[in-house]
């Protein structure tokens, strides 16, 4: 290495010291980062037990679903004769798929069903799990969460929102993808959070979304209501913010999406809390995804937040 | 008999088996490095406040991922890792938004601030910024955060004669562009 390397590398060295110490985080960082951590992990809560009955399902499949289906696509004469299910020949389709004789009392889903006992959780944009386990794949846009990301913002603020995602950060089991707006501010909107139905499956449910500068308080349980309350805080910077918005997204099948909105019935000024109370319009069947935005004077999303709402 | 030091090394390996909570290891990590991370970030995107945003953010990310994360000194390249792609994240936004010009750091000090040193030293760090995303991570990530070529490599999901080439050829176009000033 010539001399003239080595003072370039040792005056780069010094420029990269003194510019950095120029740089005085403030204080509150921790505080910052534990309030996330910990709002993140509550809305995360609420779709482990899901996970769980899903693994179980998947469980149950794998051990009757998938044995069934090896011997089916197998030869099915001599070698079923051969390990006596010959004498069975006059039983369902499911009691010749299984290799044991005792195991036809059991109560087995056929194979090929989607698991119906996960039911109940909000699984945008499914009808529930079940539904999202099955249709995974059926249509490309909805395994990229980048794509999905955008669209559950856009189903709830509008369709023509101007917004963009940001390349999605994926850990093969949770996904978050930043959305922002499409314009010269590039002002990040909302964070959304997905998460991958089952490890082997390519389908992706919207589990939350989030912002700093507009929080959420939980929801209550709304099923079998016809309006739900929700409230929440918006940081005094964003001063110019008059208005909080709030929708229900209740799934109503697989692409289609029941919307209602409705402004805020209070927004007190002095600490920038607001509450709203969406009607629904009829009783709630089904968990749904509450979430709340704020607009610019020209109409723009500003910031986004969502949780689920069952 | 049980020496001293043999009591010694059984508490700290009681100590190092214990589990450590993710608010606990979130707590200690934040202690010792996030304002090394956000300068590092800062080095990367020229915004205090951005980097901060882009520290924190990564922070959150690993208090989710602890579970699977465990080790402190696996913490610490997860959390470099996230830094960089974060800020990288970031800097593809800003390019995309051709007018969105960087914001300079509030408390960097004015061009007639200086003596001809420092002058000098602001025409280093602006022609790092000139520098391709890659050659300028490996400039920063070498000579700021003084990782090794394997680090580095880890960090940014090269192999290190990557490192290597990227690090040579962004010296070289730094002095370059600095005698073409000069």
């Amino acid at each position: 290495m010539s001399k003239d390397d080595q003072d370039l590398e040792a005056l780069l060295r010094q420029a990269l010291r003194e510019r950095a110490d120029l740089v005085q985080p403030t204080g509150d960082g921790l505080a910052k980062i534990q309030e996330r951590a910990a709002r993140r992990h509550r809305r995360m809560a609420w779709l482990r037990p899901s996970i769980a009955a899903v693994a179980a399902a998947l469980a149950v499949l794998a051990a009757v679903g998938i044995p069934a289906l090896v011997n089916r696509s197998g030869p099915s004469g001599q070698d079923a004769a051969s390990q006596g299910l010959g004498s069975h020949s006059a039983a369902t389709p499911r009691a010749k798929a299984t290799p044991r004789k005792t195991t036809p009392k059991t109560a087995a889903p056929s194979p090929g069903a989607t698991p119906n006992r996960v039911q109940g959780v909000p699984a945008w944009p499914y009808r529930d799990s079940a539904d999202a386990m099955a249709s995974a794949g059926a249509n490309s846009e909805l395994t990229d969460p980048a794509t999905l990301a955008v669209k559950f913002v856009k189903a709830f603020v509008s369709l023509d929102a101007n917004i963009t995602p940001e390349p999605a950060v994926d850990n093969g089991k949770i996904a978050t993808v930043q959305i922002v707006r499409s314009d010269l501010s590039q002002r990040p909107v909302c964070t959304v959070q997905l998460q991958r139905i089952s490890p082997n499956s390519r389908a992706y449910v919207v589990t939350a979304a989030e912002t700093d500068k507009l929080t959420m308080k939980p929801v209550e349980p709304i099923e079998g209501s016809t309006s739900v309350r929700v409230a929440g805080t918006v940081q005094p910077t964003t001063a110019t913010v008059n208005t909080v918005y709030s929708g229900l997204l209740l799934p109503n099948g697989s692409t289609n999406a029941k919307r209602v909105a409705a402004q805020p019935t209070d927004l007190n000024p002095q600490n920038r809390t607001w509450s709203i109370t969406v009607n629904t319009q009829q009783q709630v069947t089904r968990p749904g995804i509450v979430a709340a935005w704020t607009v610019d004077l020209k109409g723009d999303v500003l910031d986004f937040a969502a949780q689920p709402a069952d | 008999m049980v020496t001293r030091r043999d009591a010694r090394d059984a508490s700290t390996d009681t100590a190092a088996e214990a589990p450590v909570t993710a608010d606990a290891a979130l707590t200690e990590l934040y202690t010792a490095h996030y304002r090394k991370l956000v300068r590092i970030a800062a080095m990367l995107l020229d915004d205090t406040g951005l980097s901060e945003e882009v520290v924190q953010d990564a922070y959150v990310r690993m208090h989710a991922a602890w579970r699977r994360i465990r080790e402190p000194a696996a913490a610490e390249a997860y959390l470099r890792t996230a830094v960089v792609n974060l800020a990288r994240s970031r800097m593809r936004r800003r390019l995309v938004a051709q007018k969105h010009a960087p914001k300079p750091m509030p408390d960097a000090p004015s061009a007639e601030h200086g003596a001809l040193e420092s002058l000098e030293r602001d025409r280093v760090i602006a022609a790092l910024h000139s520098l391709p995303r890659r050659q300028r991570e490996c400039l920063v990530l070498r000579y700021y955060a003084d990782l090794s070529e394997a680090q580095i490599a880890e960090t940014m999901g090269i192999s290190a004669g990557a490192v290597k080439s990227h690090a040579s050829r962004g010296m070289a176009a730094m002095r370059a562009r600095l005698e073409e000033e000069s």
